[in-house]
Formats: structure tokens, sequence, C-alpha cells
């Protein structure tokens, strides 16, 4: 689905791909799992650079592939890359298991993504980390990536094992409300994506602040936003 | 070609410990006595490496725990199989192991996906696949450079 919109040179990774809708841009397709991709020597050498300036990471709907799947796509990114996360905000505690009940019962499926949100807010305070609130399971958006940056890498061995345990997952009553989520025509229409546009070309911490404070003088981050109506 | 033991995608994982790379599956279908037993790994170049395994009663199946030396899996995916202590035949399991020098370690549970293209090289290098394409591609670039 979000392949069908892309207009630009793109790479898609699914290990059992099927194609259902018509394509219209330059897309290498892999037919591997993504661990698999981001082991090779030149991942990216479809594009120009091998940079990434928007990933879309669905990881199986399990926190463990989608913090794989972002400690390996930042190696990739610019200060101005966009890495969005789909299904972070489950609507119950059944649509948040790991296993795939919720899908059955209710239509829709996040798994735990959550947790990987969760970690990647806590130990990456330097990134900007925005949920939004679209049907039906929420997507967010992470901004000003650094591809040095290492310790989501470090820290990944020990996450791990708290993320695989048995459902019912603990899902926060945060989440569970979006009380931090933003709506997607908010986040479109602020005025942040000049400041994104002009971080692609530079390197390093100068280009990152400049999208922490598009952020804030935009209202989309924490700081910004408390007091207003979705602190 | 034996029929391959699935593996529980929620509740299996592989990640560094120490030195060691710990791998933890969960077989639903499988029938083995709890005790000890045995976890190989092999890869495409006929390397294998077997180590200790604990195997656990689990949910309609069996947990199979072990720990490998990290140095020994460096650089490769791996095949994983299993036996118990008293049987002969290992049983392959449906899942393998990824140990790369620039990421984490990952558990691939499910069936091999079928990669048909060569990795692209980047547009900058010659290609070591195909060295006639090679030249060709480093004479085109030398005349455009012109």
């Amino acid at each position: 689905m979000s392949l069908a919109l892309s207009r630009a040179r793109s790479v898609g990774v699914d290990p059992f791909f099927r194609i259902t809708r018509e394509v219209r841009c330059d897309v290498h397709l892999v037919s591997t799992t993504s661990d698999e991709f981001f082991a090779r020597e030149h991942p990216f050498a479809h594009f120009d650079e091998p940079v990434v300036d928007l990933a879309f990471i669905d990881g199986m709907h399990l926190s463990e592939f989608v913090l794989r799947d972002f400690i390996n796509t930042e190696r990739f990114c610019s200060p101005g890359s966009v890495v969005v996360f789909d299904d972070v905000l489950p609507r119950s505690v059944e649509e948040a298991g790991r296993g795939r009940e919720g899908r059955a019962r209710h239509g829709a499926w996040a798994g735990d993504v959550f947790k990987a949100l969760q970690s990647v807010r806590s130990l990456r305070p330097d990134l900007v980390v925005l949920e939004v609130d679209t049907f039906p399971t929420g997507v967010a958006v992470v901004l000003a990536p650094d591809s040095g940056n290492r310790i989501l890498e470090r820290a990944y061995d020990e996450l791990v094992q708290d993320y695989v345990v048995q459902d019912p997952q603990a899902l926060p009553g945060d989440v569970m409300r979006r009380s931090r989520a933003i709506r997607g025509e908010d986040l479109l229409g602020s005025g942040i994506w000049s400041a994104i546009r002009a971080a692609r070309g530079r390197t390093g911490e100068t280009g990152r602040e400049s999208i922490r404070a598009a952020c804030a003088r935009a209202g989309l981050t924490a700081d910004s936003r408390a007091g207003g109506p979705h602190a | 070609m034996p029929e391959k033991e699935p593996v529980s995608v929620v509740t299996s994982l592989a990640h560094r410990r120490g030195g060691d790379v710990r791998v933890v599956l969960h077989l639903p279908g499988l029938d083995l006595p709890p005790g000890s037993g045995l976890l190989r790994c092999s890869n495409a170049d006929g390397r294998r490496v077997r180590r200790p395994a604990t195997i656990t009663a689990a949910d309609e199946g069996v947990r199979v725990e072990a720990l490998f030396p990290a140095g020994r899996l460096r650089g490769a995916v791996w095949r994983l199989a299993v036996k118990a202590a008293t049987d002969d035949a290992w049983l392959p399991v449906e899942a393998r192991v990824l140990v790369g020098p620039r990421q984490p370690v990952a558990l691939l549970p499910g069936p091999r996906p079928v990669t048909r293209l060569a990795e692209p090289v980047p547009a900058d290098l010659p290609s070591t696949r195909d060295p006639i394409l090679a030249r060709l591609r480093r004479r085109v670039a030398a005349r455009l450079r012109r």
C-alpha cells in the first residue's frame, strides 16, 4: 500500500511480497528478510547514494523486529530522514498481543510495536518521536535520526528479553488513550517540512537541532505542548 | 529432506549475552523428552557448531535453549537443528540465526525466502560478478569523464 504512493526511487523488502496494486516508481523489491537485507554489503545500491529519506517499518508487528529494523535503518539516515513506525497505538490489550488473535476478534492487529517505541523514546531523547492518531492502530514519525548513534544497538540484547513475553502484554494507559498522539492533518500542515528538507543536505548535530527547533516552534513536541489538549 | 519443525515467532528469540549468542526456541508441535539435548547451527559453507541444550516442556511442545560462542557464529546465517540426548536423528528447525558484524543478532523464524537476483553493486563500483560488464562500465565511465 505505502509503495503504491511512492514516486521516488524506492526499495521494498519482504520475504514473501505480493504486488496487489499498480506501482509507479523505480523500485527494487527484495525477496528477503530485512535483517538479511541489512547484512548485505551495499543494501541501498539501488540509490545514487546509500541514504534513506523516508523509511516505513512494519516489522511483523513485533517489537524486537521493529527495533532491529530501526537500528539497521538509522545507519543509512541523514539528519533529515523520516522514519515511520506502523501500528504503535493499539486500542486494546487484545490488539496489542504478540499473537494474531487481535486480528481475528477485532479486525485489526497492532502487536507489541508500542514497546519498541517506548524504548526509542526513553533511550534516545535526542530523537523527535511523534505519535499520530491514524485509524486503526496509529503510526509514529521519528525525526532527526543519527547514523552514528549506537545506544539502541547496545541496549538491544537486554531489551529483547523483556519484549519476548507471553500475552497478554502490559499496555500502558497513555498508549491506549493516545494521549500523546497528534492529528495527521496537524503534522502535515505544520511548518516542519521545510526544515526537514533543508536538513537532508546537512550532516551532524546542526541539521538535527534545526529539526528539533522546528518541531518545538510548531508545537509538536511534548515540551511545547505542555498544558495543551494533548499534554 | 525431513520436514522442518515450526518455531513460534512470538515466543522464540536469539540475542548476545556476554561473549555468547543465546538461542531460545519454542517448538509448539514437537514432542521431545525434557532434559538435555543438542542444538546445532550449520551454515552454507558446511560449517557446523553443536552445543548442549536444555529441553523443557512448554505450551503444546518444548522449549530448547542453548548458548553458542559468538566468535564461532560470526558473519553468517545459520540453519538450526535439534535433538534429544537419547535420539540419533537431528530434527531440522524452521528458523535461522543471523549473526552479522554491524547489526543485532536476529532469529529468523519461518521458511527461508528465495532471493533470485544478485545483490546489486553501487553504480560507482565495478561489478565483481561480471568482469566483462565491469570492464565495459569502466571504459564508458572513463570516456564520460574525458
